[in-house]
């Protein structure tokens, strides 16, 4: 009798008609702040869930003096601290404690990588991971090439060579401008095929940006109306009240642009622009994103003043508390002309969209924190007299923190005349669904480990969508645009409320 | 969830009226002070179909605890006769916070009284349906096949919810459940909280072979023993360990060729895969456990010459532990949460399944011809 022992025939019908692979996980920044927060806790959730593999081990990797017992003792403090409160203690905590190990970061350059190759060696050997090994680069970003090389330098990176799978786990800043982001992938790809790569927007994990497109694909309604006939604009808002959060030497030498801008906005956009993947498999959907992102129309460097805006904030008062100037900030250079705001206007060189404008709007130390992509339909023919409202239905995807859907729309005022007066209409994720929605990163690790690549943007997406960003920065960076100051607590400068108002174009009030 | 409110109502046409003056109260908003916002929220219709004066009872509890999951409007008929005279309802608004805390959430529970006049019950169920939302019928019971409200009820039904560890005979109720699942709209879905329960053990066991080392081992298999509580019912095995073995054997390709009953604790049955007979025992003991639930599995197989075993076996309520004896593919044993197993926790994890489950159906297959063999 033949079998076919590729499958695990009893998986069938089950939830999970696939089951992650035994595998070890190397965090390189094991102890920092990424892995702290959010990868240790994730990996316990998912540990608590039942949906880690039975043969699995997490590496830390980092340059603190520690053994193994000090690194699950790091674990165990920083997961009772994560705000989901799960329980730490018990036989459930003592296998998760027993998967963690630790090797510290040697100190020569030349055999830096050699300890942690010998203990992935022998974890795999006393584990029976099979050779499957990810590596999840939580360190700064201009260290993801020499990590890269050096585990390509000790046979740890490619497919070729070695049993089992390997995977490369990055997060943004992928780059700071187009050409770095070309010359990384370049320098990754040189040890690791595209396949082997994850590239994480952790705005990709969460559910609301996942149901845009259910919403849209799965709703005969919306589609239809997702055009340049009944579109008058789109609007996408990133606004934190935040400000730096110790995060001020990063930040300076970033911005609005590339922080948020270039990654979770155009991603955003394109969810909710590009045309319909043939299927919902990594390569349609990150087919039909790129389609898009090489639509968009393209911004030449000496007219950025027309389609972008950028601000700062000053010093000033936030729900009563004082807050500090930008350039007030620790790690802040004083003379900073890093834009803590940012507007750009977009449009799509395809029929679909052909003049709907697509404004993005982000900003730190802003009135209210909420992301939000806003549909503004066309005005219908004034048919009834109008109690209030423009007459123009806007569909609103609230990303966060009120997780839902609303519609606002035109309904007749009770009474004896046809007086029509806009309504809003609301679906709220925190009441429609009682259960609890899953942490982003818990979904994208589970997915890097799977192999599933959708929700991880592929090299040419990245590549795009610094494309559209590189002149805006350029120009910036160049001062060819003036720098505008805005209160703390208001939707950024007053100049950003001419921007729009232009086009004959409110920003929406959220 | 708490049940802050509740009315009786002898009229069907002020039922929505009287709904509302409930959240308006929960509310705070007549005569009191304003609380928080009120939301209702109704993503589906669960009808619980009650035939006695207890399934009523345990229905209102649990009816509570499955809207924490699935905000709902429930409507709970009490089919029993012990209400005599007309039919009446007594309506309660289901509240919670939401998980921020900025919300009250809000269901409702129908309870209708029908006191045995059944023609009173479409009057009544009909219109309480929230429109466009689906209709779930839980039969906490028997199937009561050939009862006019119950039929009337499954005609407007999209699922269907029955327990069949709750079968007197388990051979006549997986045949009538079987023709559920095959008769009326092709849309309709059967979801059996037996089959809910058996889901973590169907999960824990395909674990074991996740690896593709040990796969192999599922093709050489010697026994399987499966342990599980006593005091479901008298004259045949337990229900979950009877559609744990089904499914083990439906998804082998395992056909039963003998069974026997030794009419009290022990169910002997022989399958072939190819020449080979493996022999599944299932075998129930006096735990103090919920009657019927699954004790243990352990497999064996032949493993290059020698035995392989892999075992999954309940340490407590809440517990379960893994482990595995063989060569050179093994991992360490280990200790997991088990899922609640408690009848709302079931009746949410079947609403949470959205489409016609064809491995539940061949299982149901696999495990009538199995009853059809003790028969012979």
């Amino acid at each position: 009798m033949s079998v076919d022992l590729s499958i695990n025939p009893l998986r069938k019908g089950l939830i999970r008609e696939r089951a992650a692979e035994p595998c070890i996980f190397v965090i390189f920044g094991g102890t920092g702040d990424l892995s702290r927060r959010k990868l240790l806790p994730a990996l316990y959730h998912l540990h608590l869930s039942n949906l880690l593999p039975r043969g699995f081990a997490i590496v830390g990797y980092a340059s603190s003096e520690m053994d193994d017992s000090g690194y699950r003792e790091m674990a165990h403090q920083a997961i009772s601290k994560s705000p989901t409160h799960v329980p730490t203690e018990g036989k459930t905590w003592d296998q998760f404690a027993e998967s963690l190990y630790y090797v510290k970061r040697s100190e020569d350059t030349e055999h830096s990588l050699d300890g942690l190759k010998q203990r992935v060696n022998d974890l795999d050997a006393a584990i029976g991971t099979e050779g499957n090994c990810l590596f999840y680069l939580a360190i700064p970003p201009f260290r993801f090439a020499e990590t890269a090389e050096g585990l390509g330098e000790v046979s740890l990176a490619g497919n070729n060579n070695t049993r089992g799978w390997r995977k490369l786990v990055v997060e943004k800043p992928l780059g700071e401008d187009l050409e770095s982001a070309k010359a990384l992938n370049r320098d990754m790809q040189r040890f690791f095929d595209e396949e082997q790569i994850y590239r994480i927007d952790h705005y990709l994990g969460k559910e609301t940006v996942q149901n845009i497109l259910v919403f849209r694909f799965a709703n005969e309604f919306v589609e239809p109306l997702l055009n340049a006939e009944h579109v008058d604009n789109i609007q996408i808002t990133v606004a934190e009240t935040l400000g730096l959060e110790g995060r001020g030497g990063y930040y300076d030498s970033s911005g609005a642009l590339r922080d948020i801008v270039q990654n979770h906005m155009l991603q955003m956009l394109s969810l909710i622009c590009m045309n319909r993947p043939h299927s919902l498999d990594a390569g349609a959907v990150r087919d039909a994103k790129i389609e898009l992102f090489r639509s968009i129309h393209p911004v030449e460097q000496s007219k950025v003043g027309d389609i972008a805006l950028r601000g700062q904030y000053t010093s000033g008062s936030i729900s009563g508390e004082d807050v500090p100037a930008y350039t007030q900030e620790k790690d802040v250079a004083p003379n900073s002309t890093t834009e803590t705001f940012a507007v750009l206007k977009l449009f799509i060189d395809n029929p679909r969209w052909k003049g709907v404008p697509i404004y993005l709007r982000t900003g730190k130390r802003l009135a209210k924190r909420v992301t939000e992509i806003g549909i503004t339909l066309k005005k219908p023919t004034e048919m009834f007299p109008r109690a209030g409202g423009s007459g123009q239905n806007v569909l609103a995807l609230n990303i966060q923190p009120d997780e839902g859907i609303s519609m606002r729309f035109d309904a007749k005022v009770p009474g004896l005349a046809y007086q029509v007066q806009p309504v809003r209409m609301d679906f709220k994720y925190g009441t429609a669904f009682a259960t609890s929605v899953p942490e982003a990163y818990e979904r994208l690790i589970l997915d890097a480990i799977l192999g599933d690549q959708s929700l991880f943007p592929r090299a040419d997406a990245t590549e795009a969508t610094w494309a559209i960003c590189d002149p805006i920065l350029k120009a910036w960076l160049a001062n060819q645009v003036p720098l505008y100051t805005y209160k703390p607590g208001s939707w950024g400068p007053r100049e950003a409320m001419e921007f729009i108002e232009r086009d004959g174009r409110r920003w929406r009030r959220l | 969830m708490g049940v802050p409110e509740s009315e009786i109502v002898t009229n069907p046409a002020k039922m929505e009226a009287q709904l509302a003056s409930l959240y308006r109260r929960a509310a705070g908003v007549e005569g009191q002070e304003a609380l928080i916002p009120v939301v209702t929220t109704k993503l589906l219709n669960l009808i619980i179909y009650a035939s006695s004066e207890n399934e009523a009872e345990s229905a209102s509890h649990d009816a509570g605890e499955i809207m924490g999951r699935h905000p709902s409007r429930t409507i709970i008929i009490d089919a029993s006769q012990h209400a005599a005279g007309q039919t009446q309802a007594a309506i309660s608004a289901v509240c919670g916070i939401t998980e921020r805390g900025e919300r009250m959430l809000c269901g409702e529970i129908i309870e209708l009284h029908t006191g045995g006049v059944e023609e009173d019950i479409v009057g009544w169920v009909m219109p309480l349906l929230v429109p466009d939302v689906p209709v779930c019928l839980w039969v906490i019971g028997e199937i009561p096949c050939g009862m006019r409200e119950f039929e009337a009820a499954m005609e407007v039904s999209d699922c269907i919810i029955v327990d069949s560890r709750r079968f007197s005979d388990l051979h006549r109720g997986l045949e009538l459940l079987i023709g559920v699942c095959t008769a009326g709209a092709p849309v309709r879905m059967v979801q059996d909280l037996s089959w809910s329960a058996i889901q973590p053990w169907r999960e824990l066991t395909a674990q074991h072979f996740d690896p593709q080392a040990a796969r192999g081992c599922l093709y050489n298999l010697i026994n399987v023993n499966i342990n599980y509580a006593s005091g479901e019912r008298e004259n045949s095995p337990a229900s979950a360990a009877l559609l744990f073995a089904s499914w083990l054997m439906n998804r082998l390709g395992i056909e039963p060729v003998a069974a026997s009953f030794d009419g009290s604790s022990e169910l002997f049955i022989d399958g072939k895969l190819g020449a080979n007979v493996i022999r599944f025992t299932l075998s129930s003991e006096n735990t103090g456990s919920t009657p019927g639930a699954i004790k243990s599995v352990v497999m064996q197989c032949d493993n290059d010459g020698g035995t392989a075993s892999f075992v999954t076996r309940s340490e407590s309520a809440g517990e379960v532990a893994v482990s595995e004896e063989c060569r050179g593919m093994c991992y360490p044993p280990r200790v997991l949460e088990m899922p609640s197993q408690n009848e709302p926790t079931l009746v949410s994890r079947a609403l949470e399944i959205g489409q016609r489950d064809e491995v539940h159906y061949e299982s149901l297959g696999v495990a009538l011809r199995i009853l059809a063999l003790l028969g012979d």
